[in-house]
């Protein structure tokens, strides 16, 4: 065996994972023991797998799709298969009648145990929960997804990642640098925030959801200003869509932003 | 006697790692959801023949692959065919490993590999499958699989090497950011 052979075949070997009965991997191993290259290498290569395999199991499941699958109905007619031999008519009559009260009596389980739905968030909930989001972000407790100047590139990762992406931006934002865009899940539901700069040294953070995800969504096309704290927001429907933007400053500074002139 | 393991038991073991496989062959939320939960409605409905629970997780992740590919044959022909070609692309010396990334980074990086390294890389950095159980689940020989997994490491790190010097150039840096939100404080 020589060195790249052995790079072969430690390259398909997870560290800690290694198949013990495996007499080539045995050979790979004892060679990299007494090659410092080798070993160098395959300390690299391992680093560079641990760091992959951690990133990858990151990536979170939605937060319904344990119970998803668990509410199936066909979860409750985990039995084996009926025989194949043939059986007089009247033992397919009471095989049906007694899988009509099993799927009945499973139904009802899963009817009765089923999670309570949650509802969809208020106006007021979707609205704080965002500002929470925002305020993390800019103490830098928490991270934008993707970072660019373009916000056509970041509407497009927004769909790419099924998450609600602006249709139309107001015309004020259109031609702004954005700072980059995050997903959130606000009471089930998904969220984006894209940041604009608006100015040196300031933002204006446009959040979006889709209409239907909100128990009361804010009216069409009519701005609703509402003071949190040191953020001043507005929020409107829009074809199918509900919007929310964000700054820290005046009241003055938004509705400039708003405004058809802007 | 081996035992077939309790259905809630199996989707709390294996439904996560079965969605990031299903999210990496997919490279779509809703329809790796949808893979998922169709892979343990086929247990709930046919899994329970396989009494050795031992075997349950190498069963799910085969379902799941070959539902996959069920789905997508009427939408285009998986590329098995095209190996040698893309093969011939790839650097015969692995690239170095790029000194930083995050998940973010990862995920477009495999979304960007070619399916035929895509869906065994996904399973050999899933922490438990050995290349020969990769072989299993793919139903390719070991040594293909050998040859995908090392083909598609070199690939996904010349893919982050990309996006490193892509992304120097255009990042607007967090620092900037966290200046923003202290004007008004």
């Amino acid at each position: 065996m020589n060195r790249d052979e052995a790079k072969a075949i430690l390259r398909v070997h997870r560290p800690g994972h290694h198949e013990h009965n495996d007499p080539e991997l045995a050979r790979a191993l004892e060679f990299a023991r007494q090659d410092p290259e080798l070993a160098q290498w395959w300390a690299k290569e391992n680093a560079f797998d641990t760091s992959v395999a951690e990133k990858l199991s990151h990536v979170p499941p939605p937060a319904d799709l344990r119970e998803r699958i668990l509410a199936n109905p066909a979860v409750g007619s985990e039995k084996p298969s009926a025989a194949t031999r043939q059986q007089p008519w009247w033992r397919g009559f009471s095989a049906l009648a007694a899988a009509l009260a099993i799927f009945a009596t499973g139904a009802f389980f899963v009817w009765n145990h089923q999670p309570p739905a949650i509802p969809p968030p208020t106006l007021a909930e979707w609205q704080s929960g965002s500002i929470e989001t925002l305020t993390h972000i800019l103490a830098g407790a928490d991270k934008l997804d993707v970072e660019s100047p373009d916000s056509s590139k970041l509407r497009q990762w927004l769909q790419q990642v099924d998450a609600p992406s602006p249709a139309a931006l107001p015309n004020s934002l259109t031609h702004l640098d954005t700072a980059g865009c995050k997903t959130i899940a606000i009471g089930n539901q998904r969220v984006s925030i894209i940041c604009f700069h608006t100015g040196p040294r300031q933002l204006a953070h446009l959040v979006t959801v889709e209409e239907r995800s909100l128990s009361n969504p804010p009216p069409e096309h009519q701005p609703q200003y509402v003071r949190h704290g040191e953020w001043v927001t507005a929020s409107w429907s829009d074809r199918g869509q509900s919007f929310m933007l964000a700054m820290k400053g005046t009241d003055a500074e938004l509705k400039g932003l708003l405004s058809p002139a802007a | 006697m081996k035992v077939a393991p309790d259905f809630e038991q199996l989707v709390d073991a294996h439904y996560a790692a079965l969605y990031r496989f299903g999210l990496s062959l997919t490279r779509n939320e809703s329809e790796a959801s949808d893979l998922t939960q169709q892979t343990f409605y086929l247990w709930a409905t046919k899994g329970h023949q396989l009494r050795d629970g031992a075997q349950a997780k190498s069963w799910l992740f085969t379902t799941l692959y070959r539902e996959f590919l069920g789905s997508r044959k009427k939408q285009e022909r998986f590329p098995h065919a095209e190996l040698d070609d893309i093969a011939e692309e790839v650097c015969a010396e692995t690239p170095p490993p790029p000194e930083d990334f995050d998940t973010t980074a990862l995920m477009e990086a495999m979304a960007r590999l070619s399916p035929v390294f895509r869906a065994p890389l996904t399973l050999f950095y899933l922490q438990d499958f050995s290349y020969r159980q990769i072989a299993d689940v793919l139903e390719i020989p070991p040594g293909t699989v050998m040859s995908r997994l090392a083909r598609g490491k070199a690939e996904l790190r010349r893919l982050l090497l990309e996006q490193e010097k892509q992304n120097a150039s255009r990042l607007v840096p967090l620092p900037s950011l966290a200046a923003a939100g202290k004007k008004h404080e």
